[in-house]
């Protein structure tokens, strides 16, 4: 496992146009850091969605495209869930592909 | 929680739902087939369900064989649906965009998003598939389309919950025959009244070669506002293979991006923002395959209350900088500060100086030969050279011997099919360890034990068991033990699997998997845990980290399998764990146990031998009819014949005191007679 630290820049990119966005507000600063968890294991080239529970831990679906060059990896469908502490993986006996995730908040 | 998903194998579309207690329903919502690239789901306030997906055929016409009316559909063939539900049982389907003239196909890539009256907005391809376009649901049913870009791909939508305004990024993907180069720009729109689209460009990207849209999936973008109304896009950067974002800046001045990660991650991100509008974005390592996720902070916010560089979300005491108050501050323990225990880092939340951890490995504290954690659940003394538990004894090896044959007891076997093949068991530093990330699937191939690596050990013979044994992981992978172990075809495992949060016990019989029990449990990397597995008859008992025998287990469980199976050695298992080390494994004959060994090749070992003077009993193993030992560093017997030999100069004066009283009381019986 490999835990990645991302080196950061800021790139600004010319403005084209605009009409009702926020125009008060600069959504980030230049002083930012990046926290990386692994979430999950095994996985092949496949979709994910991910959503913020009501206590704001994160919920992914990930499953792949079912195009993924090693034949072990096709078709699987998972759900990761971050608990506060850790990541736990459902693997629900079942293939699947182009997942797409909604949770409802309480 | 719900998902969407199509089954590559079927063509069908399928709900899941997963809630507190897992997975309670799975359905088939539609019988057409359907593409197996892209469908998007939201659910509304009431709990309705909204699916948007692209139909490639009509009902009747999915999967295999089609009759030939099936190709002339151009009412259902390639079109965009809708489909609706508020029970997951009883579902409504709509066509989306309302042309049907052929050859129009559209819809083939869709995004789904909800207006706060909870009706439905798709974002999908037309025109060939080519052209982006948005369609709204009134609350009446009638569907409305409007042209965003004559080129677009790789959707996300955001509908403002406030003002019902409706924004999308997309790629444009433009290739230049000429210079034989793809530029493809990452685009933004918002519609500014009804129909009416203002388009901004994000970023631009040229690389050579034609990209063609269609193999460019993985490219996803990914769109959210936070409360202040600015936009964040997500995107992979196709030059630099990295995962960026990208930002509206302050009073319109254009766009900032932000680099998350190195190369080759990034693809298939999907993105969110946390309570303080910072970005939480999941994505691919194609490096590692593996899902991640980044939580980008913006430390101009408040992030970090007691100042621990560890974010308040990750941080397990937001308020303290040595949580467990252990003495190491939060950050020694978190090195990376990511609110997880990875490779080489201690838990901030729980102490190392308890009695289940870091400097448990070696603690026998009146130095017998016998953990002090077994000592405990046989309710030994700790501190006294007293022989526990007792019983007779078929393996007690702490791997303490570095003699290079230690390891030729075990018998080592890694599971077809499996990558990053083979294994790597080693002694190292009086541990067993496994280095190698070695693993395999269960899917498609059903069954529930992972592939991985097995190191086996004792006799197909021994039936009841009291097997002991100590592990740390310092990875989140698997590790097991089995036990009743024939062969790879049959055997009992019971693994700890950190990614799923779960011990299992599963029956492996002619090579079908069968779980007799599943509980929660999350074992602590970095730290050692106690496993006890207790076999007698068809009784399973297992213990993790139980300071008693008489505490209850963990899993107990009849199996009738187990007392009609012979017997069967025992092992340890690893599977996509590259760094796990096992010590102290003792296996015990429980009193009364039964074997289906002959009395003469049982190889136990007295009970009561083990304490001898305190001698240290590492790298012993014992087995029916070859005994195999180390003891004091000194090799005393290799096989059945060095053990005869053995026995017969322990024995002979014995034997020859014996025959000599014989003979003496035999010739007094004689002498007697004869008088």
């Amino acid at each position: 496992m490999k835990i990645v630290k991302a080196c950061l820049k800021t790139i600004l990119v010319p403005f084209l146009m605009g009409a009702t966005l926020s125009t008060t507000s600069s959504a980030m600063s230049d002083n930012i850091e990046v926290f990386v968890q692994q979430a999950g294991k095994y996985m092949g080239g496949a979709t994910t969605s991910i959503k913020l529970d009501a206590n704001g831990r994160p919920r992914i679906a990930f499953g792949s495209t079912g195009t993924d060059s090693v034949s072990q990896y096709k078709g699987s469908l998972r759900f990761a869930s971050w608990d506060g502490s850790n990541w736990k993986t459902f693997f629900p006996d079942i293939v699947g592909a182009a997942v797409s995730l909604a949770i409802e908040l309480c | 929680m719900q998902s969407s998903y199509v089954d590559p194998a079927s063509g069908h579309l399928k709900y899941a739902v997963l809630n507190q207690t897992g997975w309670t329903t799975w359905s088939i919502v539609t019988t057409g087939e359907v593409y197996s690239i892209n469908t998007s789901i939201a659910v509304d306030a009431s709990g309705r369900i909204h699916i948007s997906y692209y139909q490639i055929y009509g009902p009747g016409c999915e999967g295999g064989t089609k009759p030939a009316t099936c190709d002339s559909d151009i009412v259902n063939n390639f079109k965009l649906k809708y489909i609706t539900s508020l029970d997951g049982i009883n579902w409504s389907e709509e066509f989306v965009d309302q042309d049907f003239s052929n050859p129009v196909s559209n819809g083939k890539w869709n995004a789904l998003a909800l207006t706060s009256s909870g009706n439905p907005v798709v974002a999908y391809s037309a025109v060939g598939q080519t052209a982006l376009r948005v369609a709204k649901r009134s609350s009446t049913g009638t569907w409305t389309s409007s042209t965003v870009d004559d080129n677009g791909r790789n959707y996300s939508l955001w509908v403002d919950k406030n003002t019902n305004t409706v924004s999308v990024t997309y790629v444009r993907y433009l290739y230049n025959t000429s210079t034989n180069n793809t530029t493809r720009e990452i685009s933004f729109a918002h519609e500014t009244s009804p129909g009416v689209w203002a388009k901004e460009t994000v970023a631009v990207f040229v690389s050579d070669g034609e990209v063609i849209p269609e193999n460019d999936s993985s490219f996803t973008t990914s769109l959210v506002f936070d409360g202040a109304n600015v936009p964040y896009i997500s995107f992979h950067n196709p030059v630099s293979q990295s995962l960026e974002v990208a930002y509206r800046n302050a009073f319109n001045l254009g766009w900032g991006i932000k680099v998350i990660t190195g190369p080759n991650e990034g693809r298939y991100n999907s993105m969110t923002l946390d309570i303080n509008s910072n970005p939480v974005l999941s994505y691919y390592d194609e490096t590692n395959r593996e899902l991640k996720v980044a939580y980008v902070v913006d430390k101009a916010s408040s992030w970090d209350s007691d100042g621990d560089g560890i974010y308040n979300l990750l941080d397990h005491c937001p308020d303290s900088n040595d949580c467990d108050g252990d003495g190491l501050m939060d950050p020694q323990e978190d090195i990376n500060r990511n609110g997880q225990i990875d490779l080489g880092e201690t838990d901030p939340a729980r102490s190392d100086t308890v009695s289940i951890g870091m400097d448990m490995k070696d603690l026998d504290t009146d130095s017998d030969g016998w953990p002090d954690d077994v000592e405990r659940f046989y309710g030994s003394n700790i501190a006294s050279l007293d022989s526990i538990p007792g019983l007779p004894i078929r393996i007690s090896t702490q791997f303490k011997d570095v003699q290079s044959d230690d390891l030729a007891t075990w018998s080592i076997r890694d599971d077809s099919g499996t990558r990053d093949y083979p294994s790597v068991w080693q002694i190292e530093d009086g541990l067993l360890t496994q280095k190698s990330n070695i693993y395999g699937f269960t899917i498609p191939y059903g069954k529930i034990i992972q592939p991985g690596s097995f190191a086996i050990a004792g006799q197909s013979c021994w039936r009841d068991y009291d097997l002991h044994m100590r592990f740390r992981s310092d990875d989140d992978g698997v590790i097991g033990i089995a036990f009743r172990y024939l062969d790879e075809q049959n055997y009992y495992l019971l693994s700890l699997d950190r990614n799923q949060g779960i011990v299992r016990v599963v029956r492996k019989e002619n090579g079908g998997d069968t779980v007799l029990s599943e509980v929660p449990y999350i074992y602590a990397k970095g730290y050692y845990h106690q496993v006890s597995v207790m076999v007698s008859g068809n009784l399973l008992q297992i213990f993790i980290d139980a300071l008693s025998s008489i505490e209850s287990p963990l899993i107990e469980l009849n199996d009738p399998k187990l007392s009609s199976w012979s017997g069967g050695k025992i092992g340890l298992y690893t599977s996509y764990n590259q760094a796990v080390f096992f010590d102290h494994v003792i296996v015990l004959k429980p009193i009364n146990g039964a074997d289906s060994c002959s009395s003469s090749d049982d190889g136990l070992f007295p009970p009561g031998s083990q304490s001898g003077g305190g001698k240290n009993i590492s790298g012993t193993f014992f087995g029916c009819g070859r005994i195999k030992e180390y003891r004091d560093g000194s090799r005393l017997n290799d096989d059945t014949g060095s053990i005869l030999l053995t026995m017969l100069i322990v024995l002979w004066p014995v034997f020859f005191i014996q025959s000599r009283q014989l003979a003496l009381h035999l010739k007094k019986y004689l002498i007697a007679a004869a008088r």
